[in-house]
């Protein structure tokens, strides 16, 4: 019963599914570098409200699982790293247009840091902060995180970037608030947080479609996890609907085919850095005739690091060289649970013109056979047709009719910017997944219908929404449900894993995802 | 040689900044910290050993899984592929999964006693109906067989359902 090769078919498929929630952790090398672990990529077309009509929203996520009590140096960003979002408004699969984000990290007092008269001298105090906080220029904050932001037109290393102005103070620097540390540090947090989102005005654009006298925002901080993922269990699959190690469902335990929400998701104590921009959508796309553009986030390094054996604050170690490229995410899941483990690290290395390299991983993919051996006793099966061109044009190209740009493959969140955003309280979960009816072919592709009932074409996989349950969309996409009854023949199943998002739960306006979990009471 | 070439990088990274640059210091010892979640691969490692355990324990069922996939063939019934699948998932004690060349799913799956495999059956029955909703079971002795995705070929389907009867 060709059992070993099945053994090595589940070792690849599992393997790359450890210790993942969108893309936490998921390869071997980014797991030594926290900070410069991006974990999610959303993008969209804001629904704040008629105000922001015409503005596009990108948040990329970084650090994964923090623990909101994680003190006293808490979840800074890497000074010594080059954070990016890329635009391709061509379909070329080479940025166009990059938002580089440079942190810097200084003690309070010119570098001195915070100190105190004990017995006599002053001492440097052990903490980030002296005392409560309120707003972005508290004298007790110890340890100051400021960033820079720039542009650069075409490819990101070809040219250097264009600083952005600070709009509240006409300088080139921006703050960024301290984590969550708890109420008697920051009595309200959501308010103080709110007064580190700045407004900046796009170098090199003048938007349209947007209304007068609104700007660009830009915010970065701590924000609560906002994906939503039966981590334990969807990747363990072996753990759902019925255990692999002999146990049925128990309380505990999630039902693949059961409600949506059955309260497991695991990773929503959790809190995430994020970097969030809000720019017209003019500003982003080629032209107005060509409204699709996609999206990426990457975190680059220093080639060269030297550990300084008498470290100091602001020189633990010395770092030169170029940039080099350590963490990569675009679409939700690709480097988790279709790249195999002995090239995730490549993978976050590369760019996306170059993705054929990947095409055997989309085409092929082993997480289906692993659901196929853990349920094939009820007679559920994979997908029976290779390679799989609906997920080539899932990941690779774009849904037929809503977001394909070109006929070049890579992986990048694509977003039909001519596609009305909707209103958070009508969001479909689901998103444009919901606008498709089985086709007639594989041939045929996947057939869109907009008149189909929840439809909702503004989110997944057109862009992704904070409220977007990528993971269940996933799970159906990967058990064939682009494809024909007879090629996917579960495809139609509701398969779920437990976790429920929905955009109820996130802030209503920028940037969206929730004020972070707090470190105490 | 790949310790080499990070070595002149780190030299050249140094000259490029114009720094005197300390001593590098022997490498930490690696201190990375697993996430919550990030290191449970017992449940997969699991899985295998499972399926292992599974071949290795099969009951004297009354129709195995290889004489029903060979009279199948023996009365034209191709089959594509044949594969161990989870027995857990039905309760069973073994499971086998063929499929033909048009899809059809047939899971042949053992129990002990005509009693656990009625058991199991029910289970199917009911945990799976709206994953597999056009699912046909069947009972013979022992064994359960699960005949899916058969309903636009019935023909193939009846001729699977009569040929395991039969055993």
């Amino acid at each position: 019963m060709k059992l070993r090769n099945l053994i090595g078919v589940l070792a690849c498929a599992a393997l790359p599914a450890t210790g993942m929630a969108s893309s936490h952790r998921e390869a071997p090398f980014i797991t030594k570098n926290p900070k410069v672990d991006g974990t999610d990529f959303y993008m969209f077309n804001s629904y704040e409200g008629t105000s922001r009509a015409g503005y596009v929203t990108i948040l990329a996520n970084y650090q994964p699982l923090q623990d909101s009590y994680g003190g006293p140096n808490y979840f800074t960003l890497d000074p010594e790293a080059l954070y990016e979002v890329h635009i391709d408004n061509t379909g070329d699969g080479v940025e166009d247009i990059t938002f580089q984000f440079d942190f810097d990290l200084k003690l309070a007092n010119n570098g001195t840091g915070v100190e105190l008269p004990i017995g006599g001298k002053m001492i440097n105090i052990p903490l980030a902060l002296a005392g409560p906080l309120s707003s972005p220029t508290d004298a007790d904050q110890n340890v100051l995180e400021t960033y820079k932001l720039g542009i650069v037109r075409g490819p990101r290393r070809a040219t250097a970037a264009t600083a952005v102005t600070n709009l509240a103070d006409n300088s080139t620097t921006f703050r960024k608030p301290y984590d969550n540390a708890g109420t008697k540090t920051i009595a309200d947090y959501a308010a103080y947080a709110n007064q580190f989102i700045y407004e900046f005005d796009m170098p090199g654009c003048t938007p349209t479609g947007v209304l007068a006298g609104t700007h660009s925002r830009v915010f970065v901080g701590q924000r609560r996890e906002g994906f939503a993922v039966n981590l334990g269990q969807i990747f363990d699959l072996v753990n759902m609907g019925v255990s692999a190690l002999g146990a049925m469902p128990t309380g505990t335990q999630a039902d693949l085919t059961g409600a949506a929400d059955q309260g497991k998701n695991i990773v929503g104590n959790k809190n995430v850095t994020t970097l969030a921009i809000e720019v017209p959508a003019s500003c982003l796309t080629k032209d107005a005739s060509s409204p699709i553009v996609a999206g990426w986030t990457t975190a680059s390094v220093r080639q060269a690091r030297v550990i300084n054996p008498a470290a100091s604050f602001s020189s633990p170690s010395r770092e030169g060289g170029p940039w080099v490229q350590v963490s990569r995410l675009g679409m939700v899941l690709v480097n988790e649970i279709v790249i195999g483990i002995k090239d995730k690290d490549k993978f976050n290395g590369s760019e996306p013109k170059n993705d054929a390299q990947f095409a055997d991983y989309v085409t092929n993919p082993s997480l289906p056979i692993l659901v196929e051996v853990v349920f094939g006793a009820s007679g559920a099966l994979a997908p029976t047709t290779y390679p799989r061109a609906d997920l080539v044009a899932a990941f690779l190209n774009g849904v037929p009719n809503v977001n394909v740009m070109s006929s070049t493959l890579f992986e990048a969140v694509r977003l039909n910017t001519a596609v009305p955003a909707t209103a958070r309280d009508t969001q479909n979960p689901l998103g444009a997944a919901t606008c498709f009816d089985a086709p007639a072919s594989n041939a045929a592709g996947p057939m869109l219908n907009l008149a189909r009932t929840g439809c909702d074409p503004a989110g997944f996989p057109n862009g992704r929404r904070p409220g977007d349950d990528t993971v269940d969309i996933a799970l159906r996409v990967a058990m064939g449900f682009l494809l024909d009854q007879n090629h996917a023949p579960i495809r139609a199943a509701p398969l779920v894993d437990g976790a429920y998002v929905d955009a109820r739960a996130f802030l209503p306006a920028f940037p969206y995802l929730d004020t972070p979990a707090s470190g105490a009471p | 040689m790949r310790t080499t070439i990070l070595f002149v990088l780190a030299l050249a990274a140094c000259k490029r900044a114009e720094t005197q640059p300390p001593p590098p210091a022997p490498p930490p010892v690696a201190t990375t910290q697993g996430a919550p979640g990030s290191t449970n691969l017992a449940p997969l490692a699991g899985l295998a050993t499972r399926l292992h355990s599974e071949a290795a324990q099969r009951p004297a069922a009354t129709v195995t899984a290889e004489q029903l996939f060979a009279a199948l063939t023996q009365r034209g019934v191709t089959l594509a592929t044949t594969k161990q699948v989870l027995a857990a998932t039905a309760q069973a004690s073994y499971c086998a999964l063929g499929v033909t060349p048009d899809a059809i799913a047939i899971a042949v799956c053992e129990y002990t006693s005509p009693a656990e495999a009625r058991a199991g059956k029910r289970l199917l029955d009911t945990r799976y109906a709206r994953l597999v909703p056009d699912a046909v079971r069947t009972i013979n002795g022992t064994t359960v067989l699960t005949v899916a995705n058969g309903s636009k070929r019935p023909a193939v389907r009846d001729r699977v359902l009569k040929t395991f009867a039969s055993l």
